[in-house]
């Protein structure tokens, strides 16, 4: 009666075997990581094998924002949320992770003061903001990157949810949302360092952020976040939970009327998305040494949807090679072609709505498919997991 | 709390029910009484108040004012006032609604369909760790016969006929296992085969829920035999037999006569 | 006037006559070498003679000597103009108006000043102003000798007090001569003093109260004293609510026309238009292309500018909805990322084009100045022109989509586009149209806007929330509920300013609309019913 077999075995276990495309995903970055880490520890630099310091610190870069990319997946992908103000989530966990780098500056800041930050001592602030209080324990920055953007998260979302704002409407205010963060965090006043934002950091944990041990084990850490993150998002969509996300992306009243609470998993995505985007962004601040509210601004947010769509939406690894792929022509174009680089992302996102809407992953995965079917007659039937 | 003309075996009553948009009013008025184990045809011309006297028992238009009185399976009688709940609540009460237009989830399969709508705990957790045991598969198989999907249990909702998309929807509702079911124009696209199919595994599903049928086509209200109300302008202007209200004078002069 | 407007008004007068007639008997290195090294009676004799000589070139001479601004070529012993140039001066000489070039510091001497000087100058100066036709002179004349404790100003104010007409300014001269009353007169005269001074409206009669306040001894004249406090500082709170209103509509109406535009394409069409900031930044972009081809016409710039930038906007978002949106049509989320991805490539435009900073739009002289009610109380013309033109704007659409025949065929299409169709209607073309029209009024409201914020290529991004914002709060497809919005949030962002700052201010007013949606998400004045969830 039953046509597929069940397959046995932990929860991680049944997750691998059901997802072929993820597996190959997976597999790559993890390699791809370990021969990075290779050759730029363990070959010497004369070596032309040699991977810079700065190149690992970029790459480690691009996975903060494929890990950004999944947290927005999992919301507009298989939620049909689109957000518009995912950085703000993103630069949250980044000022978190950033107040606890301030305070570990100590005494060796320009004014040399031990308890203050640089910035509060020019606009002469004679003690720390009740706010700052504590974020010279790590555990507890730790904790408020995921506690600020989870939080915010929910009280927007179950304000937004419960009166059911949707679609562009949601969309619209999310954007207001990150929009007026910007303004408070460009504040002097609002004690996050204004314009400049939090920079000129020392160490993390004791250890040197220039050096180049530190650097590799912040790629390391961001590449196994992208991996815990994948498991995660997959683990989620591939449960009843994520079959009801997607009931409410395709059909949200049809959900309804089969008696789910749309706005519980709304929320229930929507915050773990912030906090996996608060996360991306802690990671991110270490690496390239500052946060500052630029983050904040629309625009990042709205360029963040379109690593996405370039990807594939509603494909999870297919969002993450959409941010690495996206990332690294900016970085090509605005090294080679700094003026072409607007009009080639205002190209990407006409060109992927108008005749890319599953992106990348849209146009390679039947491709695949095709080929494997001409290659292994007849089809393997693709494991589901029923029970 | 429940006035003494209500019969004991009342499932829902709407007790002078009240809707109006920008001065526009969709619901007169409005008194029905559907009793446990019926099968009920709606009928009436655009406008007559079908679907938003279907929103108002789902919980997805609040009345100005009036009554939607049901009753829970866990109640000795119709208690429960509808319009102080949300879609969801009203669903997990017990009460499915088909859609006008089929509404199944497109880019999931059709044992995908059938699966989330299985009776069962609705919060967002539940369903995170939600294992299906032997029972639930074997409802899901035995639907998927009865509405005839059996083969197409892979296919993606998107690639199913108009036709099959209704039953799926249909299926879906029965696997919510609800007291009342509300199905609005399930004919609506089909070809005549289709819809006597349809007509009978209605009739099937009545034995044990009661069903509320809005529908134009009148061969298919024959086939459904059973009682019939005619709605005009959010009122209720005739109810019976079908033979009965097509003798009515004034239902021929809203209704049938045009 | 200021000393800019003064150097002005000389310059110009130089370039109109070239050659300027000097005071009698006096030669021009003459009476530079005097007033250089002249003593100083000598050169408060030459004072007076300048500043009540009948010749306007001498009174010239007297001003800016007043401002400080005198200045002598010491090579040739003529009158120059300076003005910096780095760390030198370019001079122009005062009488011929001729360009001499750049100078050092030290090739010009600056004739010396004293307050004895000045006073002499500014007494001359006054009495000349107070016997003038010009009230804008007179005015400020007497303002000038407001709470001078001087009795030779008493004098002055006396004397214009017998022949000034004009209703205001014998009030402020009865203002200054209750100031003496108040200063040096007995318990009585002080008395009436204080009454007076509780009507005036004069910045410097409240410095004044306040000042007397703390030194009266008589408790009857304290009391009306403090009478007089509180009836100034009541009428300036009115003037004040009434100045931060007429921001607020200012604001508002900016609001209102930057999202004009939105509330046809996305509130009427139903498209989400991220390109339409761009819009809006290709009006202004016209206004300065038309500014700099026509450099002579600068009155006439915006008018011209008008027609042009409706042109250009709507062409260019008719071809956005031909090439773009008519494809993403029932897509919304899709159309808001194509049509960003058109903002960006619009923004980088404008970029290689003109240069990525800010280019300066001249606002024309006719447009420039304000409108003086009262001392508490003056308006800026180019703010009552924005507020105007943006009221003309919004009535001009509601007459086009409600009494012509094209505001007709695009409600028909918009309201059943199968119907419009059927009934003959070329809804592509009509679609196409509305966009242009939406956009092309955005292009309209790109002019106005030019005249209040810096034109660059970001000038549409900065108004894209807030139009957005306006649109939804106003509820969409409503014109009179975005005509609302635009005002009341206008108003109130100018209200909360004043306590909370500008960025606080907005801030909140964004906070504001987020909660306010959640509550109401189909805006202030929603329709209701079926048809708008479908």
């Amino acid at each position: 009666m039953n046509s597929t077999q069940t397959i046995k075995g932990g929860p991680v276990t049944r997750l691998l075997l059901n997802d072929r495309g993820g597996r190959w995903f997976l597999g790559c970055l993890a390699v791809g990581t370990l021969s990075v880490l290779v050759l730029n520890l363990l070959v010497p630099a004369s070596s032309p094998l040699h991977v810079s310091t700065y190149m690992v610190t970029l790459l480690g870069k691009y996975l903060c924002y494929g890990l950004l990319a999944l947290a927005l997946d999992l919301v507009w992908g298989y939620c049909g949320i689109l957000s518009l103000g995912h950085g703000a989530f993103f630069a949250l966990g980044g000022y978190a992770m950033g107040m606890y780098l301030m305070r570990q500056i100590g005494d060796r800041g320009v004014y040399g003061n031990p308890e203050l930050p640089d910035f509060m001592v020019f606009l002469n602030w004679q003690e720390l903001p009740w706010y700052w209080q504590g974020f010279d324990q790590f555990w507890l920055a730790a904790v408020m990157v995921m506690l600020a953007p989870g939080l915010l998260a929910f009280l927007f979302g179950w304000l937004a949810f419960r009166s059911r704002v949707t679609g562009v409407y949601l969309s619209i205010i999310t954007q207001a949302l990150t929009y007026a963060l910007m303004l408070m965090f460009f504040q002097n006043d609002f004690g996050f360092g204004g314009n400049n934002g939090l920079t000129d950091f020392k160490d993390i944990l004791g250890y040197d952020l220039q050096a180049d041990g530190t650097r590799a084990v912040l790629f390391l850490l961001s590449s196994v976040a992208l991996i815990v993150g994948y498991l995660l998002c997959h683990g989620l969509v591939s449960s009843r939970y994520g079959r009801v996300l997607v009931a409410v992306r395709d059909a949200e009243s049809r959900a309804r009327f089969l008696g789910y609470r749309v706005e519980h998993f709304k929320l229930v995505a929507f915050v773990i998305s912030a906090v996996l985007a608060g996360i991306a962004g802690a990671l991110y601040v270490p690496q390239v040494g500052i946060i500052n509210p630029g983050e904040f601004s629309p625009i990042y947010s709205i360029e963040l949807v379109i690593w996405v769509a370039i990807g594939g939406r509603g494909s999870l690894y297919g969002a993450v090679i959409g941010a690495l792929l996206v990332n690294y022509a900016k970085t090509w174009f605005t090294g080679a072609f700094p003026e072409v680089w607007l009009f080639a992302l205002g190209a990407l996102f006409v060109v992927s709505t108008l005749w890319l809407p599953k992106g990348i992953v849209g146009i390679v995965e039947p491709l695949i498919n095709k080929f494997k079917q001409r290659k292994s007659e007849p089809v393997m039937q693709e494991v589901v997991d029923h029970g | 709390m429940v006035d003494k003309h209500i019969p004991d075996d009342t499932l829902l009553y709407l007790d002078s029910v009240n809707v109006s948009f920008d001065g526009f009013k969709a619901l007169n008025d409005l008194s029905l009484l559907v009793r446990k184990g019926e099968l009920r045809a709606m009928i009436g011309p655009n406008g007559a108040g079908k679907s938003t006297m279907m929103d108002v028992i789902t919980g997805k238009t609040r009345p100005d004012n009036g009554r939607v009185l049901y009753r829970q399976s866990t109640q000795a009688e119709a208690s429960t006032d509808l319009t102080t709940y949300d879609e969801a609540a009203v669903a997990n009460m017990g009460i499915g609604r088909k859609f006008q237009k089929p509404s199944v989830i497109e880019s999931l399969t059709v044992w995908e369909n059938l699966e989330i709508a299985l009776v069962g705990r609705r919060s967002p957790f539940a369903s995170l760790f939600h294992q299906l045991d032997d029972a639930g598969e074997v409802k899901i198989a035995d639907t998927l016969m009865l509405i005839h999907l059996a083969d197409r249990r892979d296919d993606l909702g998107e690639n199913l006929s108009h036709g099959q998309k209704q039953w799926l929807e249909i299926g879906m509702l029965l696997l919510q296992e609800p007291e009342l079911l509300l199905v609005d124009e399930p004919a609506a696209g089909m070809t005549d085969e289709e819809t006597f199919r349809t007509a009978d595994l209605l009739k099937d599903i009545a034995r044990e829920r009661s069903v509320v049928v809005v529908e134009h086509d009148m061969e298919f209200i024959r086939a459904l035999d059973c009682r019939v109300t005619v709605l005009h302008e959010g009122h209720v202007l005739a109810e019976g037999s079908l033979d009965h209200v097509q003798q009515d004078q004034r239902v021929i002069d809203v209704y049938l006569g045009r | 006037m200021n000393v800019i407007q003064r150097l002005a008004a000389l310059v110009f007068l130089c370039l109109s006559t070239t050659v300027v007639a000097l005071p009698e008997g006096l030669s021009e290195p003459l009476l530079s070498k005097q007033l250089l090294k002249g003593s100083w009676s000598e050169r408060e004799t030459l004072a007076h003679h300048l500043a009540t000589s009948q010749e306007s070139s001498s009174i010239q001479l007297a001003e800016l000597w007043l401002d400080g601004q005198l200045f002598v070529l010491k090579s040739n012993q003529t009158f120059v103009l300076t003005q910096k140039d780095g760390r030198k001066y370019q001079l122009t000489n005062l009488a011929t108006g001729e360009d001499l070039g750049l100078h050092k510091k030290r090739a010009v001497k600056k004739v010396p000043l004293n307050n004895k000087l000045r006073k002499i100058l500014r007494n001359a100066l006054s009495v000349r102003d107070l016997q003038s036709t010009d009230t804008e002179l007179r005015r400020t004349a007497i303002a000038n000798l407001l709470g001078d404790e001087n009795p030779e100003s008493y004098e002055l104010l006396k004397t214009a007090s017998r022949t000034e007409q004009k209703r205001e300014l014998k009030e402020l001269i009865s203002s200054g001569l209750a100031l003496f009353d108040l200063k040096n007169g007995n318990e009585e005269q002080r008395l009436s003093a204080v009454q007076i001074l509780g009507e005036a409206n004069n910045s410097v009669v409240y410095t004044k109260l306040q000042a007397q306040k703390a030194i009266e001894q008589d408790k009857d004249v304290l009391a009306v004293i403090n009478k007089s406090i509180d009836d100034i500082e009541q009428r300036r709170k009115f003037y004040g609510a009434v100045e931060n209103t007429f921001f607020g509509l200012s604001l508002g109406s900016v609001l209102l026309l930057s999202a004009i535009g939105l509330a046809i394409t996305f509130g009427v069409m139903g498209v989400i238009n991220m390109a339409h900031g761009e819009m809006i930044m290709l009006g202004a972009y016209t206004t300065y292309v038309v500014q700099s081809l026509l450099p002579d016409h600068i009155g006439a710039s915006l008018f011209i500018s008008l027609p042009l930038a409706f042109l250009v906007a709507g062409a260019t978002g008719v071809l956005i909805e031909r090439t773009v949106i008519r494809h993403l049509y029932g897509r919304p989320l899709e159309t808001l990322l194509a049509t960003f991805g058109v903002s960006l490539i619009l923004q980088q435009a404008v970029r290689t084009i003109f240069s990525p900073l800010n280019q300066s739009v001249i606002t024309p002289e006719w447009m420039s100045g304000s409108i003086v009610i009262n001392e508490m109380l003056s308006l800026t013309v180019n703010r009552l022109v924005v507020i105007g033109f943006s009221l003309i704007v919004f009535l001009g659409l509601l007459f086009v989509l409600r009494y012509t025949r094209a505001g007709l065929t695009m409600r028909a299409v918009t309201q059943n586009r199968a119907m419009a169709s059927s009934m003959g209607i070329r809804t592509g073309h009509v679609d196409a149209l509305t966009f242009g029209l939406g956009s092309g009024i955005a292009g309209i409201a790109g002019v106005a806007l030019s005249q209040l914020t810096n034109v660059g290529p970001n000038l549409g991004q900065n108004y894209i929330i807030d139009s957005f914002m306006v649109v939804v709060f106003g509820g969409v497809g409503n014109l009179w509920g975005t005509f609302v919005a635009a005002m009341g949030l206008g108003i109130a962002n100018k209200f909360i300013e004043p306590w909370a700052g500008a960025v606080i201010a907005k801030i909140l007013v964004l906070i504001f609309i987020i909660l306010f949606i959640q509550k109401r998400p189909r805006g202030l004045f929603a329709l209701k019913g079926r048809a708008v969830e479908s």
